[in-house]
């Protein structure tokens, strides 16, 4: 049953690499192409005809560049510039890389004997680096060189040792993190002893950190050797590296400044080849990157500035009595995918009347909470949404920005699902309702007083002087419940509002929502993957697959018969308390990812019913006899 | 009546407490994660833990596997302290004993193929040659429904039912006696979930498995075990028969919980 | 609050013990005979059996560390062999200036740092994000030691509009407090920038990523669902939530300001206490690099408390590290 393979990730077998992705970095092969500018001669420097970097003529001091056989002139000791540069290079890049193989080697052992063999270790280590990173870091390297004395390789050692902390610090985090991971714990259920698991499943895990932590630092460890050489604690005369030419050229800054300027310059130019190279690694081994990434996003933005408003009128929903107070048509939401716009929702219709309470439901991926956020023109970057949102009779996506601001907050309102990272964690909760009361310049519907109380807060000492990490679960999201009130919106937006909440307490804030709309005659949409929880709370559900509404129906309708195939799976497939007898359907396979090319019906592909017709053509949603709408070819109907 | 496989013996734990020697450290006071807990797991048996979150069930749970050691009580592999096990019967328990995590995806290793995943597994718990193992892991894919052409991926390239039934297949490859199932489904949608869930009964018919299943979904426990734990706060507040814990629960805590599940009935 | 703070101050304690032992060990590293090392080959056997008294080296290395810490606390750090003076009175003198550069150079650096994550992250604009990161990467690949040569070269140099070296102008006499400050204001501009400029560009860095991922967070979100206005969400929400982020990482440049001084000082010849570190590794004058070394360490460590408890009243979730 797996083996229809219709998911995206199923699709790409093999790695796509992250080699055949850095075609499409600009920014690292930016920094490759300078990087090889300094590092190709660097490397065949032995190879090249230069002249001997080191072999001074007086008499030829100084030259001007281009002089013969000194294409950039000599130095003060008529020694060839070109040659000393690229020799320099030579040396520092040498160092650079030295020092950060040493660090990162030490720092890994130390890191990951820290995470690794207990306690008492780990705080041996962990003092010992608290130590060592109070020091200025150049000031340890400093104090290292003064004790070792003068020379490159002293200097290199310095810049190493001082640096040991920082990689130990960051190895042991991620090493940490590693161990507290399950596949670990199901290593150590295979029987497999520690040796195993470090090699098997910890370094594998470790390296790209280490790999990247590495090429971030290797810049800085360059600059720190030169930085050494330039005060002369690094490489001694004859010898040289980019920061003693630096440092000997500094004595003739006015008059011949080329000496010291050239050697700074090959070192910017070098760092800058590392960093960029570097952050383009840190984006490639990062799975979730994609080339059209930032741009795209911003033109996604740029999209939903745009306000597309399409069709007053799309769809044939039927306006029922009274002007809806929310009413979408042809509602389109498509986020960026690696190659452009994938549709993630499409063509929603629907009208909320006033007080109604209606939810909509769906699996994991079928755009429900794209919708939710649509209504309220509250999309993230990278999405954007075309068609008709009216509110009141208000087009909202014709709306500039502060009258839309004026309408979210004051008549739709939002309930978001996690309120741990929803409640702003820095600020005390009475500042929160505090500016949320006066965010629309009128005075708030209710006094904060009220609203404590009206969401069954009052009870709770001190509770406008906490932080929201100083709450509960179920407490929070009062909190969140109560900016939603605030200035008594018609319309209650929630979107899985009690999914990360235990089950007795979100039985508590479904009968507080409940309450709340019931008694001062407030919408609500209630976002949520759950139908039994959905049944015992709303009047109207809709039923979301692959981004369409594929039916809209009276709960206690739904429930005694779905019209729809899928609503019917979804049903069989719920287990319910009481009846562990009952067989589950199975329904086989996954639902489409976004932008997945289906032909026909989207749910055809999984269709216990599913006939040649449905593949054809996508069918419309359209409205049956009792009042329901159905985007089905052949409905299940009573008795079937 | 025959042994346990398993039996937790007045097992607890608690964390903290501890002096730091570091000065001023963070000196939190002990908690108490479990406080002596008895259970008793027979051979086939499929046992429920229920609870909210917090109260202890993947402790309990994480203890039973042995990847965790309890601060008081024992642990007993057929009726002897798993501390106390000779070579032999610690990798009979080893081999006996298997978990499946509720994020299949973070229990796989991100960076090694599926089959490299399941060959270490049977590597580490038999003494199989390589033939041998590749046959076992066709056996044990084939009845948890995992395509072997999907073996050769990633976790990350896998759906997170696919992903579980591979998680399963590497818990069965060793022929446990009992799998502990810590919320196996909870990370999945509910037509999904209905597969594992119809799988693991399935799975348990065929080889007489016992479980310890861990949810905070009393529909679905209901389902897959004929007894029912229900912990609170560290402790087994009510434990018994299905039918007699959720039809006439004792504890008023039960009651609030089986209270607050909503149900479809209208 | 008032718990983390005592907590934090009391810290420092064993901290500081740390510092000054390491200082001691790598001064204990020197290869053979410290007094030989220090005096130089053609020293009186008279003055190094002397100098070795002095230095106690007949003594077990815990009991010299013991002896010179409890020096340390009196405040006496021994004596300066190139200097022929108290170490403590050498390095006090020269403390002031050095802190003068550091803390002009950090809050530089930190405004310049803020303000260009700020505006690529909270402007949603191509060209401005894509200026900024190529500034910020600039920034951080420039070696300051030569970033601190062109500067002298073009502002004091070409266009001769500020001094090259010095902290004040040795020729003015009798100066009046303002103009003093004018003077020594002016002396400042070009080291400060030479080090602020590469603490801006890791501020900016983290800053801009930081700002960004505020802005994505959810509690952002709601902020717009609740109806505030754009400017108090950018201007109230997501600037404490990017400072908080962000001051862990200035503390940390207050690390590469004061050891970047050392560079700094020798080019602009400020008379601080970076320049008199170099002069003393070239003289061999351990006594005084270890003054020197665990003065600015210190220094350092107070820096970082700061700004950990400025982050801890910026977001009380962070405990005690």
């Amino acid at each position: 049953m797996s083996t229809d393979g219709s998911s995206a990730a199923g699709g790409s077998g093999r790695l796509a690499g992250p080699l055949g992705r850095l075609r499409r970095h600009p920014g690292a092969l930016a920094g490759l192409g300078l990087l090889a500018l300094v590092l190709v001669p660097a490397v065949a420097a032995p190879v090249l005809a230069l002249p001997d970097p080191a072999l001074t003529a007086p008499a030829q001091r100084m030259l001007p560049p281009l002089s013969a056989g000194h294409v950039l002139g000599t130095d003060h000791l008529g020694r060839d510039l070109l040659s000393r540069l690229v020799w320099g290079a030579r040396a520092s890049i040498a160092v650079g890389a030295l020092a950060t193989l040493i660090a990162a080697l030490a720092g890994a052992v130390l890191g990951l004997a820290a995470a690794w063999l207990g306690r008492l270790v780990d705080g041996l280590v962990m003092r010992g680096v608290d130590v060592l990173m109070a020091f200025p870091y150049l000031l340890l390297a400093l104090a290292i060189v003064a004790a070792l004395g003068p020379g490159l390789a002293n200097a290199m050692l310095a810049i190493a040792v001082a640096n040991v902390p920082f990689f130990a610090r960051a190895v042991r985090g991620a090493a940490l993190d590693i161990r507290h991971q399950d596949y670990i714990a199901a290593a150590r259920l295979a029987g497999h002893g520690e040796p195993a698991i470090l090699a098997r499943e910890v370094l594998p895990n470790l390296a790209p950190t280490l790999l990247l932590l590495m090429t971030t630092t290797l810049g800085w460890m360059v600059l720190e050797t030169a930085g050494l050489s330039f005060l002369g604690l690094g490489a001694q005369p004859p010898a040289a590296d980019l920061g003693s030419m630096l440092g000997e050229g500094r004595e003739f800054l006015t008059t011949y400044p080329r000496v010291a300027v050239l050697p700074g310059l090959v070192i910017l130019v070098l760092v800058v080849g590392i960093n960029l190279v570097g952050d383009g690694l840190r984006d490639l081994l990062d799975p979730r990157w994609s080339p059209a990434g930032s741009s795209a996003q911003r033109q996604g933005a740029k999209a939903d500035a745009r306000r597309v408003a399409v069709g007053g009128d799309a769809g044939d929903a039927e306006q029922p009595d009274g002007l809806p107070l929310l009413s979408v048509r042809g509602l389109d939401v498509d986020v960026t995918g690696p190659a452009g716009p994938l549709s993630a929702v499409a063509g929603v219709d629907v009208d909320l009347r006033r007080g109604e309470r209606v939810a909509l439901v769906g699996e994991s991926g079928c755009g429900k909470t794209l919708t939710a956020l649509a209504l309220l023109r509250l999309l993230p970057a990278g999405t954007a949404q075309r068609g008709s949102v009216r509110h009141d009779g208000t087009e909202l996506m014709a709306l500039d920005d502060t009258a839309l601001r004026h309408l979210r907050g004051r008549r739709l309102a939002y309930v978001p699902q996690e309120p741990l990272t929803a409640l702003d964690p820095l600020f005390r909760v009475g500042f929160q309702i505090g500016e949320t009361r006066r965010a629309h310049g009128t005075e708030s519907a209710y006094a904060t007083a009220a609203l404590v109380r009206m969401v069954g807060l009052s009870a709770v000492p001190d509770l406008l002087r906490r932080f929201p990490h100083e709450l509960s679960g179920g407490q929070r999201q009062r909190v969140a419940i109560a900016l939603a009130l605030a200035h008594g919106p018609d319309l209650l937006i929630a979107d899985e509002a009690t999914t990360a909440l235990d089950v007795t307490v979100q039985r508590e804030i479904l009968a507080l929502l409940r309450r709340l709309c019931d008694e001062q005659g407030r919408a609500l949409l209630f976002v949520s993957h759950d139908l039994a929880l959905v049944a015992a709370l709303c009047e109207r559900v809709l039923v979301m697959y692959a981004g369409r509404i594929v039916e809209d129906a009276a709960a206690s309708d739904l429930l005694r018969q779905p019209a729809h195939p899928y609503t019917a799976a979804l049903l069989g497939a719920t287990p319910e308390l009481g009846q562990p007898q009952k067989t589950l359907s199975v329904l086989a396979g996954e639902p489409p990812a976004p932008g997945a090319r289906v032909s026909g019906c989207r749910f055809a592909p999984r269709c216990p019913r599913v006939q040649p017709v449905c593949r054809s053509a996508e069918p419309e949603l359209v409205r049956t006899g009792d009042g329901r709408r159905v985007r089905c070819r052949f409905p299940l109907e009573d008795g079937a | 009546m025959s042994a346990p496989v398993l039996r937790l013996a007045g097992v607890a734990k608690r964390y903290g407490g501890a002096r730091c020697w570091w000065p001023l450290g963070q000196r939190a006071a002990a908690t108490t994660a479990l406080a002596a807990v008895d259970l008793d797991i027979r051979p086939g048996d499929a046992v429920g833990l229920v609870g909210e979150s917090g109260s202890g069930k993947t402790t309990l749970a994480r203890i039973a596997a042995g990847l965790l050691s309890a601060s008081d009580g024992s642990v007993q592999w057929y009726g002897r302290d798993v501390r106390g096990l000779d070579a032999a019967d610690r990798a009979a328990y080893r081999r006996g004993v298997q978990y499946v995590f509720q994020n299949p995806q973070t229990a796989l290793n991100p960076r090694r193929r599926l089959a490299a995943i399941l060959d270490d597994t049977l590597r580490g718990l038999t003494s199989l040659d390589p033939a041998q193992r590749r046959e076992r892991i066709r056996r044990v894919a084939a009845q948890t429904g995992v395509d072997t052409a999907l073996l050769g991926r990633f976790a990350h390239q896998l759906s997170g039912g696919q992903a579980q039934r591979v998680a399963i297949a590497r818990a069965l490859l060793g022929e446990p006696r009992l799998v502990i199932l810590d919320e196996p489904v909870s990370a999945l949608d509910v037509s999904l979930q209905a597969q594992i869930l119809e799988l693991l009964g399935e799975l348990r018919a065929r080889h007489g498995l016992a479980y310890l299943f861990i949810s905070h979904d009393l529909a679905v426990v209901e389902r897959l075990c004929e007894h029912i734990c229900v912990m609170h706060q560290g402790r087994i507040v009510e434990a018994g028969a299905r039918e007699v814990v959720l039809g006439e629960p004792r504890e008023g805590y039960t009651r609030r919980l089986l209270d607050a599940v909503p149900r479809m009935q209208t | 609050m008032g718990g983390y703070v005592v907590r934090r101050l009391l810290l420092l304690v064993p901290v500081l013990l740390g510092v000054s032992l390491v200082v001691f060990a790598v001064m204990a590293l020197v290869p053979g005979d410290p007094a030989l090392a220090i005096l130089g080959p053609y020293a009186t056997p008279e003055r190094l059996a002397e100098l070795r008294a002095e230095l106690a080296l007949d003594q077990p290395w815990w009991r010299r560390w013991l002896g010179w810490l409890a020096g340390v606390l009196k405040g006496d750090m021994g004596r300066s062999v190139s200097l022929e003076r108290p170490v403590a009175d050498a390095v006090l003198e020269r403390l002031g200036p050095t802190l003068l550069l550091a803390a002009a150079a950090l809050m530089l650096g930190a405004v310049l740092g803020l303000a260009a994550g700020l505006l690529a992250a909270f402007r949603h604009n191509l060209v401005t994000d894509r200026l900024v990161t190529l500034s910020v990467l600039l920034g951080i690949s420039l070696p300051p030691f030569w970033l601190g040569l062109l500067l002298i070269l073009l502002f004091a140099v070409w266009l001769g509009w500020l001094p090259a070296s010095g902290m004040v102008t040795p020729w003015l006499t009798e100066p009046g407090a303002a103009l003093l400050t004018a003077d020594v204001l002016r002396h400042l501009l070009l080291p400060s920038l030479s080090l602020a400029l590469v603490a801006a560009g890791v501020i900016g860095r983290i800053g801009r990523g930081a700002a960004l991922e505020v802005l994505a967070a959810d509690h952002i979100r709601l902020c717009r669902a609740r109806g505030l206005t754009q400017r108090r969400i950018l201007l109230v929400h997501a600037l404490k939530g990017v400072l908080a982020r962000v001051m862990p990482v200035i503390g940390l440049q207050a690390g590469f300001v004061l050891g970047g001084a050392v560079y700094i000082e020798t080019i602009f010849q400020w008379p601080g206490l970076g320049r008199l570190l170099v002069d003393a590794i070239a003289a061999r004058d351990l006594l005084l690099v270890q003054g020197g070394v665990l003065v600015l360490a210190a220094a350092y460590v107070l820096v970082n408390l700061a700004t950990d408890l400025a982050q801890h009243a910026l977001d009380r979730r962070t405990a005690a590290a």
